[in-house]
């Protein structure tokens, strides 16, 4: 099979998804999005329908797929019912699921991979800081040798769904920045599992415009004790486990802008063939049907390029350009189309009940997070072009 | 011969010919009988017409990435001529009579003869269906009389098919390009100067029935494959060029030093750059995926197109900026890379056209073409 086929089972996997999500509607989320409410109901659906053990092994009670299966189903899942509820499945599948199985050790898997894929977990990574964003190794949350464990300090910021959270993994350095001989060396990657944590943790949500219903958080860890066996990969050597993980937040997030651009395509193009003006349909207009055309075909191209990214991971191939690339081109693509929407709608796009305006704040979040537009470009630059690091 | 094995044989046939040969090429304004003949005499022409045929029997995907492959090698827009030699050897394979397909194809596949197509008209364009040419029933043949523009390549073309409207459709016919009837006049342009551009009279040409392509009426829906094909094959070509252009690009800028540092280390002359090579690798994707799906999803097809238009547009653009006036000079090629795509962007079909029909089909608004 091609790498840009679509199985089957995935394809029935896509109505079903069409079928089982349907009653969470533009009000559902525009509800939640108002009141910055977490979509329970929803959550649980998307656990009894199985959607959360589709990448865990099937050792492990899982469905046994990887990430094209994952990343197919955040596209349907954000088509559907917009970035929130792709991002959600994310969290789970990618933080969660992914991370544990490809870095956790047996005891953890054992326990967690289960537990994970019957969908008793939500899941958020704290990477950023107030004075690290894009510069990751400059980081300042320690973690500190402490008997059998070690003690966190520091200060997360925009970690996203925290307040929620049964799982947090933590990026903390364990070697200061200035006694490493590699910036990327001496950081360590931890699991706080909520639940039995020892010594303080205090979250606090940002209030913001995008992914309201999920939510967004600053983490202030105070002496929190989190033991040796909740170290994620090796100790010292976060290095050897963030790419992966990073790599697939990438892919999901370009397959969260495809559904989402689509879903904004779709609505625009069904507005343009009933909204008259002159007595035709504005859609029979090309300076609005062109726009969408172009955005629609982006979109596309930002497909291919996802699956393309997320067959090299499946196949244990280096997928970091078609993973930068497929966030890049997704997210300049799903802002683009929802620009071209909003510009469809006219005046009603200001209207909160057209949901135009909420899709329009969500998707401008792409093009800054998980990875701004200029790092992946200065990456693409060094890594592609050969040209020198500008900064 | 597996496609592997195609594509670095036709590296290979045109390894030595590089931008000093293209930039040569280009100011003698002629056929660049050298790399046709290089790459004609390795067997490749058949690429994809089927083994039996005497062809590589080789795939779609396979052939856009020769294609590509030769263009980003310094051909650039010139990989038009394998591009198209090998969509009219297919075109004489699946269209030709027994008799034509017996003394053309071989000679087609060696490279010993060449094809042309003689469809847009002065007053017919990109709305082909409204072509004015006509052929009548004559004793034993068919007439035709009329008149075509922007035939490529005519003069070194040994056949030419020809469009003509009947009674029962259009149909095509294939005739020699040295007949009396056709009486060809060059017309001037302003890039691509590796081929020649005819306007064409044909007064009272004499075509055999066996020299009819396919169905009489049915020329347009026949020829569609190949014209899809087309579309593909020339994403490809504008890919390659593409990556041609900021290839060089970015070879310059790591060695051009201004205010004391390199061009390529401002953000503002390497931004642009990466941003174009994206837009490439997204356009690869979704030409490779629109040649898997030829037989499922045709709709994939002008998206592939278009998305290739859009990415060699700023490739070309932004490589000849990175240049600075250096990008201005005939000696630094990018500029000859820069107006070739750029007629692209209206054949074989223009940018408006595919978006419209992209409108149409895939967002089912009203059909405005
Ligand atoms: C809603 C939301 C949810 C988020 N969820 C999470 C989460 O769950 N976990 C988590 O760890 N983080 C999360 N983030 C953080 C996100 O990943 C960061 O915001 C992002 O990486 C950018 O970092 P920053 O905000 O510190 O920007 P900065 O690093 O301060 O950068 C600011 C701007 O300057 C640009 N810039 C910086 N350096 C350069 C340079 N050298 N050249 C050119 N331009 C440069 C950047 O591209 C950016 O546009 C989230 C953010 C938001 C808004
Ligand atoms: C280098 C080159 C080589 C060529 N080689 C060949 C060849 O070998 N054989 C051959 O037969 N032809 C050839 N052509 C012709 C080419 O296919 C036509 O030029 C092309 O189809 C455009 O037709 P036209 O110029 O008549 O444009 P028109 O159809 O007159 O269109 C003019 C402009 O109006 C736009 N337009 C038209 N209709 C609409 C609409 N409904 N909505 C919005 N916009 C619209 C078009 O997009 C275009 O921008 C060649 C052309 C070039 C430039």
């Amino acid at each position: 099979m091609g790498i840009y086929s679509i199985p089957e089972d995935f394809r029935l996997l896509g109505e079903n998804i069409k079928y089982s999500l349907s009653k969470y509607d533009d009000r559902y989320w525009r509800e939640h999005d108002r009141k910055g409410d977490f979509p329970d109901e929803f959550y649980s659906e998307l656990a009894r329908n199985g959607f959360f053990s589709l990448n865990v092994p099937e050792e492990y009670g899982g469905v046994g797929q990887g990430l094209r299966a994952v990343s197919f189903v955040i596209k349907e899942v954000s088509r559907s019912c917009g970035m929130s509820a792709g991002d959600l499945i994310m969290a789970t599948c990618v933080f969660g699921v992914q991370t544990i199985k490809s870095f956790a050790s047996k005891e953890l898997k054992q326990k967690l991979l289960p537990e994970l894929a019957e969908g008793k977990h939500i899941v958020s990574f704290a990477i950023t800081e107030p004075d690290a964003g894009v510069n990751t190794p400059e980081i300042k949350t320690y973690a500190e040798k402490s008997g059998k464990g070690f003690v966190i300090n520091g200060r997360k910021i925009w970690t996203t769904l925290a307040h929620r959270a049964s799982l947090l993994f933590v990026l903390a350095r364990t070697k200061q920045l200035s006694k490493v001989e590699k910036k990327t060396d001496g950081l360590t990657v931890f699991l706080v599992e909520k639940e039995k944590a020892v010594g303080s943790l205090s979250i606090s949500r940002i209030e913001d415009i995008s992914m309201r219903p999920l939510g967004s958080c600053e983490v202030v860890f105070e002496n929190l004790y989190v033991p040796e066996e909740n170290i994620i990969g090796k100790i010292d050597r976060a290095w050897e486990v963030l790419p992966t993980v990073l790599n697939a937040e990438r892919i999901s997030t370009a397959s969260i802008g495809v559904g989402l651009g689509e879903l904004l395509v779709m609505k625009a193009a069904e507005y343009a063939r009933v909204r008259k003006t002159f007595s035709r349909p504005i859609g029979s207009n090309q300076g609005i049907q062109f726009p969408l055309a172009r955005a629609f075909s982006q979109l596309q191209a930002a497909w291919a390029v996802t699956q393309k990214a997320a067959w090299e991971f499946d196949s244990s191939m280096d997928c970091a350009t078609d993973a930068n690339v497929a966030a890049y081109m997704a997210s300049k693509a799903a802002f683009f189309a929802a620009d071209r929407a909003m510009q469809t709608f006219g005046g009603m796009a200001y209207a909160v009940d057209s949901d135009i305006e909420r899709h329009w704040r969500d998707s401008r979040l792409l093009r800054t997070g998980p990875i701004p537009e200029e790092m992946v470009l200065s990456f693409i630059g060094q890594r592609v072009l050969a040209l020198p690091r500008s900064y | 011969m597996d496609s592997k094995e195609a594509i670095s044989r036709l590296l290979d046939s045109s390894s030595k010919f590089t931008g000093e040969y293209w930039r040569k090429v280009y100011s003698e304004e002629r056929f660049p009988e050298e790399y046709w003949n290089s790459i004609s005499s390795s067997g490749l022409i058949g690429f994809i017409v089927p083994r039996e045929a005497g062809g590589l029997g080789l795939g779609l995907s396979d052939f856009c990435s020769a294609v590509e492959t030769t263009a980003r090698w310094y051909a650039g827009a010139a990989s038009y001529l394998f591009l198209s030699s090998c969509l009219s050897a297919l075109i004489i394979e699946r269209l030709g009579s027994e008799t034509v397909k017996n003394f053309l194809l071989p000679d087609m596949l060696s490279g010993r003869k060449r094809l042309c197509i003689a469809l847009t008209e002065e007053v017919s364009g990109l709305d082909s269906a409204s072509i004015q040419t006509i052929a009548s029933k004559g004793q034993g043949s068919y007439v035709i009389n009329g008149s075509k523009m922007f035939v490529s390549n005519l003069d070194k073309c040994d056949y030419v098919v020809i469009f003509a409207k009947m009674e029962e459709g259009i149909t095509a016919f294939l005739a020699e390009t040295s007949n009396k009837a056709i009486k060809k006049r060059k017309i001037e342009k302003i890039g691509l100067e590796f081929i020649n551009l005819f306007a064409v009279d044909i007064e009272s040409l004499e075509v055999s029935h066996e020299f009819i392509l396919g169905k009489q009426g049915e020329a347009l829906k026949q020829m569609r494959d190949i014209f899809m094909m087309d579309r593909l094959a020339t994403a490809a070509s504008l890919i390659g060029t593409g990556w041609l252009s900021i290839d060089t690009a970015s070879k310059y800028a790591k060695e051009r030093v201004s205010f004391g540092r390199k061009i390529g280390s401002n953000q503002g002359v390497q931004f642009p750059l990466a941003d174009s090579a994206c837009r490439l690798m997204a356009a690869e994707s979704i030409l490779m995926k629109a040649c898997e799906y030829f037989e499922i999803d045709r709709s994939l097809v002008n998206i592939a197109l278009l998305q290739s238009q859009d990415a060699s547009s700023a490739s070309t653009d932004v490589a000849l900026q990175t240049l600075g006036g250096h990008g201005y000079l005939v000696e630094k090629d990018v500029g000859r890379y820069w107006k070739d795509v750029r007629a692209y962007r209206l054949h074989p079909i223009s940018e408006e056209i595919l978006l419209a029909s992209i409108a149409w089909q895939s967002l089912g608004l009203p059909r405005t073409y």
